[in-house]
């Protein structure tokens, strides 16, 4: 037994190991990236003041009852979306772009011969993303506070992090279907489409789900883009408490309880498609 | 001990429709395409098994299957006794391989960093993949290019980088696909020396050599298959090849006896009439000792005038030729 149990932590010192190895490597690469990577910085101050003039050009109209659940005010709103939104396009389009193109080098499956898991090489390809994208939305924030004067003195920190920490593991099991997706099909990644450029849209990033036609709000009802949005700026705008968000909440916990199988299940079929064709590195 | 052993391996790949059918027929039934078709091999520990075969044979798809990188269609694979349809994750651990791409790195790492990142991917602790790095940098004498960007690389540096990758964690089966190809002479000299060295140096250690260059086979592996159109066509021992010359000899006065002459080599003989009405006759098979008794035979029991006696060196593709024997099973008799 004590000889499993020590087996067990050597495998499990060993994956995390895996795991540290690809946010340094990836932090190397993105680094070595200078401009795109101060750009990507930047883009954030550029991102929060479109928002804050298309606020500004609103003024009271930006005020409406719509928005009363939300702190009333439009920027921090649309804030909230934004900075929650790139977290999803984190998962989804960036993941699968550096994924393409280590499969397009070969790098790929240079990986898929050591032993490590295919799971386990997509999640951890996605993780440096993840950590990158958490610092962005931090900067959203810092920056919006600073510079743009937005008030977040309301805020419950502790549901909003409750709300990033389910919201988390759902995008990146999102991430890692639409890898494993991408590694059979190449290109066209419906995963991507419905969560990515659709979610967009339905989850009410700029504007509130409740504007929308009925039939498109029961859509949206199921999207987990919709509940972490709704469940952060009820948080972080409206002080809302766990109790008063646990709706969301409880939808985000339930999509981790359908995806995590889901998400097993998709990686194991398509690497078992993409080894039969012979697709880790074909493009 | 048998590191690995491959029994009727079978892979069929499907091949894309036209753009007719992809449009409006796309599901067609799809032209197959046998890739690999009933091969068997088994390789002992200590042993260097050559592939050889022209473009398209199935040698990529054989080493990639072995890799555990393709799935069969058909056939089993057991690397040091364990079932690679079974236990494939941990399996991937032992095997080496080493691609003909040899781009599949990242290219904004430099060789160092790449290869301790794949030290990692093999299971090695963190000081541990330092360590075996700097070591190998040291037998590759890589040391002034190891801190240097991939992409920076020369199309051989990256292959040393990927042989590197490949003894990261010692394993027992190295898989060598190509690997000379982009070398130069010195290098791929070294490499060689460097794979015999590796197998012949740790026990239970075998590899798989794969290439098209014929003086690679001799130099570095013991058995050699020969694989066309997914099948092993030949194998053979690889000192077969360095009697794979023909002898030649250029005679006159043989005429009327030259059929007993040939008969009476015991060898396989063709021949050749010259334009200056001489014989030409090629003897297969044999070593310069046998060379000679044939020679002194013709002189003495025929009365032959000799014009021209000596080795004739063959191109590859005439040694393959005549090397191609009958299919059988490789490895009955490892």
């Amino acid at each position: 037994m004590e000889a499993i149990a020590e087996n067990k932590l050597v495998c499990f010192f060993s994956e995390s190991g895996k795991a540290a190895a690809f946010i340094k490597k990836d932090l190397k690469i993105s680094v070595s990236y200078k401009l795109q990577f101060v750009f990507q910085f930047l883009q954030v101050f550029f991102g929060i003041a479109v928002i804050y003039f298309i606020g500004q050009m609103l003024g009271q109209a930006g005020k409406s009852s719509v928005l009363k659940n939300y702190g009333g005010d439009y920027f921090s709103f649309a804030l909230v979306g934004l900075a929650i939104n790139s977290y999803l396009r984190a998962g989804l389009v960036t993941i699968t772009n550096d994924i393409r193109q280590i499969m397009n080098q070969g790098t790929l499956e240079a990986m898929c011969a050591t032993p490590t898991g295919y799971n386990w090489l997509l999640l951890c390809s996605s993780l440096w993303q993840f950590v990158f994208e958490s610092i962005r939305v931090a900067c959203y924030f810092v920056v919006a506070i600073l510079i743009f004067g937005m008030k977040l003195d309301n805020a419950n920190w502790p549901a909003a992090l409750l709300t990033m920490a389910l919201t988390g593991p759902v995008f990146l099991m999102l991430g890692v279907i639409s890898c494993s997706i991408l590694v059979v099909v190449k290109k066209g990644d419906p995963v991507n489409w419905v969560f990515s450029s659709l979610g967009a849209m339905l989850a009410g990033t700029m504007f509130p789900v409740s504007v929308l036609p009925d039939w498109m709000q029961k859509m949206a009802f199921c999207l987990p883009l919709t509940h972490s949005l709704e469940a952060a700026r009820k948080s972080l705008l409206a002080g809302a408490e766990i109790g008063q968000i646990s709706a969301n909440l409880w939808a985000l916990v339930i999509f981790i309880v359908i995806l995590t199988p889901v998400t097993i299940a998709v990686n194991n079929l398509c690497m078992k498609n993409a080894k039969k064709k012979g697709a880790f590195s074909t493009h | 001990m048998k590191v690995l052993e491959a029994t009727n391996l079978k892979k069929i790949y499907l091949r894309d429709l036209p753009l007719f059918k992809q449009l409006f027929l796309p599901f067609a039934e799809r032209q197959k395409v046998k890739a690999l078709d009933g091969v068997s091999l088994c390789i002992e520990s200590g042993q260097i098994l050559g592939v050889v075969g022209p473009n398209g044979a199935g040698k990529t798809t054989l080493l990639r299957i072995l890799a555990d990188l393709l799935e069969p269609d058909g056939g089993v694979v057991s690397i040091c006794g364990q079932k690679l349809s079974k236990k494939g994750r941990q399996i991937r651990g032992r095997i080496g391989y080493v691609s003909s791409d040899e781009r599949s790195f990242f290219w904004r790492l430099t060789g160092r960093e790449n290869l301790e990142f794949f030290a990692r991917l093999y299971g090695l602790s963190c000081l541990y993949a330092k360590k075996r790095t700097q070591e190998l940098i040291a037998e590759f004498c890589f040391e002034k290019k190891a801190d240097q960007l991939f992409r920076d690389y020369s199309a051989g540096m990256r292959k040393k980088v990927s042989v590197m990758r490949a003894l990261l964690h010692q394993p027992p089966l190295l898989l060598l696909d190509e690997v000379t190809n982009s070398l130069d002479p010195g290098s791929a000299k070294m490499v060689r020396q460097m794979v015999r060295s590796y197998v012949s140096s740790r026990k239970d250690c075998a590899a798989i050599w794969s290439t098209h260059r014929l003086e690679e086979i001799s130099q570095i592996c013991d058995k050699v298959v020969m694989v066309d159109s997914g099948r092993i066509i030949s194998a053979f021992l690889a000192k077969d090849l360095s009697r794979s010359d023909d002898y030649m000899l250029k005679v006159e006065n043989l005429n009327g006896q030259i059929d007993t002459f040939c008969e009476k080599t015991g060898f396989k003989t063709k021949v050749r009439t010259a334009a200056d009405k001489t014989n030409e006759i090629f003897i297969s098979g044999i070593d310069s000792r046998q060379f000679g008794q044939i020679v002194s035979m013709a002189v003495k029991d025929f009365g032959a005038y000799i014009i021209f006696a000596g080795c004739i060196k063959k191109d590859p593709d005439e040694i393959f030729e005549d090397l191609q024997l009958p299919e059988r099973q490789y490895g009955s008799d490892c």
